[in-house]
């Protein structure tokens, strides 16, 4: 991984969220994966703001779908990662791993 | 009929949040509310939005209010220097003679700072603060335009000094100080926060969509919700108004758009004028236009020369007067990008 771009835990999260959702992937149903799958609560805003982040080092792209009557006339924007985006989540998954590992304190728990 | 989040909270989402570059996000939010989410969901998430917004709205403020503030800091030692020297002297006068002078002063004053503008930008306007916050990523532009905020600031302030000198009386050192703070505080500095807050700012990742220029008004869309006699709605949009309005398969439809001899670009403007419209909370108007309504609107972009002028019309007077002040603080960024 190079300097500087180390995947913070919401990017994860919402990486993750993105592979899971493939192409249908918008704010709604990967907010809504995030909180399935977490169990806490996840604001719009904050995975908007972690999904431009991420789009800005190139780890995802989003492009303009279409518009609906019940959101107001307003486009959906699509998110689809990168394979950068897939390369990061793997190094980061290996890096955890890796730290998991050999810790006594979590012998005998699953992830 | 579809459920309308709380007014005061999408107003404040379009305020502060950063929807107006994320048309996007705001559409999730209505989707969510109408699809189950309470009223205190929606807000929520609009104070979520907020505050996750507001750094970057520091960060797209921060070069405009350092020029604001340098030339500012060159006018204070300056004024400050020739209060020590008991200059200006006050006038001596009748109060007609005063009144008479301070519009003398207050003419040349704005011509003092529209000048360099017209010399440096090309067009009549004192207004820098709106002209910065619609260069967009243009950067000679917006550097252009940050020395005139600074000479601005600068000229501003030292005018009214001046003017303050001559025409009223002569201040203490106390009086100085509040009268130069104040000054700052409530027509420098706040009104550069609420014109930030309130405009828009262009990143070169946004898709070209959403560069277009007047979609930089507030609340703007250029999509409206036409209802059909048979009971449907569709959308019709600036850029595939062709394509949907032919796909939605209504003769009367048809003949409304493209039976009465008018342009395309015509109905685009008529969209983007009932877009603004339909989710304007001044002009309060409804959620979906008819096929009257929207001939109608057809009708009357056709009769006026720009959509901006269409914008001003068809309001009452109070509204219009709330319209305006608005405009005052938020810049009419369209009629600067040349929008017709």
């Amino acid at each position: 991984m190079a300097r500087g771009t180390y995947l913070g835990e919401f990017e994860l999260m919402a990486l993750l969220a993105l592979i899971r959702l493939g192409e249908d992937a918008y704010g709604v149903p990967i907010c809504h994966e995030i909180e399935k799958r977490s169990g806490r609560e996840a604001a719009l805003g904050s995975v908007y703001a972690a999904l431009e982040r991420l789009e800005g080092k190139g780890l995802v792209t989003s492009r303009l779908g279409e518009s609906t009557a019940v959101r107001g006339g307003r486009a959906k924007r699509y998110f689809r990662i990168t394979p950068q985006g897939l390369h990061e989540v793997r190094q980061t998954q290996r890096a955890l791993v890796n730290l998991w590992r050999g810790l006594p304190e979590l012998e005998g728990s699953r992830a | 009929m579809l459920r309308r989040p709380p007014a005061l909270a999408v107003w404040l989402l379009d305020r502060l949040g950063y929807t107006r570059q994320n048309a996007a996000l705001a559409g999730d939010l209505l989707e969510e509310f109408r699809n189950g989410r309470s009223a205190g969901w929606y807000w929520r998430q609009t104070l979520a939005v907020i505050a996750d917004s507001f750094p970057q709205h520091l960060a797209s403020l921060a070069p405009y209010l350092l020029a604001v503030s340098a030339g500012y800091a060159v006018q204070f030692p300056l004024s400050y220097a020739l209060w020590s020297l008991g200059f200006p002297r006050e006038v001596t006068g009748s109060g007609w003679a005063k009144a008479g002078l301070w519009a003398l002063m207050q003419a040349a004053a704005w011509f003092a700072v529209a000048a360099p503008v017209k010399w440096t930008l090309g067009q009549w306007s004192s207004r820098v603060r709106p002209m910065f916050f619609s260069a967009g990523s243009d950067r000679q532009k917006r550097a252009r335009i940050l020395a005139l905020a600074w000479y601005e600031s600068f000229s501003f302030g030292f005018w009214c000094y001046c003017l303050c000198g001559v025409v009223f009386w002569r201040f203490s050192q106390a009086e100085f100080l509040k009268y130069e703070s104040t000054w700052f505080v409530l027509w420098v500095f706040a009104p550069a926060v609420l014109s930030a807050l309130a405009a828009p700012t262009t990143r070169a990742s946004e898709p070209v969509e959403d560069r277009e220029p007047w979609l930089a008004i507030p609340q703007r869309e250029p999509v409206i919700t036409v209802a059909l006699p048979d009971g449907r709605a569709i959308l019709l949009e600036r850029d595939r108004l062709a394509e949907s309005t032919f796909a939605a398969g209504d003769p009367e439809l048809i003949r409304v758009a493209f039976g009465r001899g008018k342009s395309l670009d015509l109905l685009r403007r008529a969209i983007w004028l009932g877009g603004y419209r339909s989710r304007s909370y001044i002009q309060r108007r409804a959620e979906s236009f008819t096929l009257a309504e929207f001939a109608a609107l057809i009708d009357e972009t056709a009769r006026t020369k720009s959509v901006i002028e269409a914008w001003w019309c068809k309001t009452n007077r109070r509204e219009s007067f709330r319209l305006r002040l608005k405009v005052w603080f938020c810049g009419d960024y369209a009629r600067s990008d040349g929008v017709r």
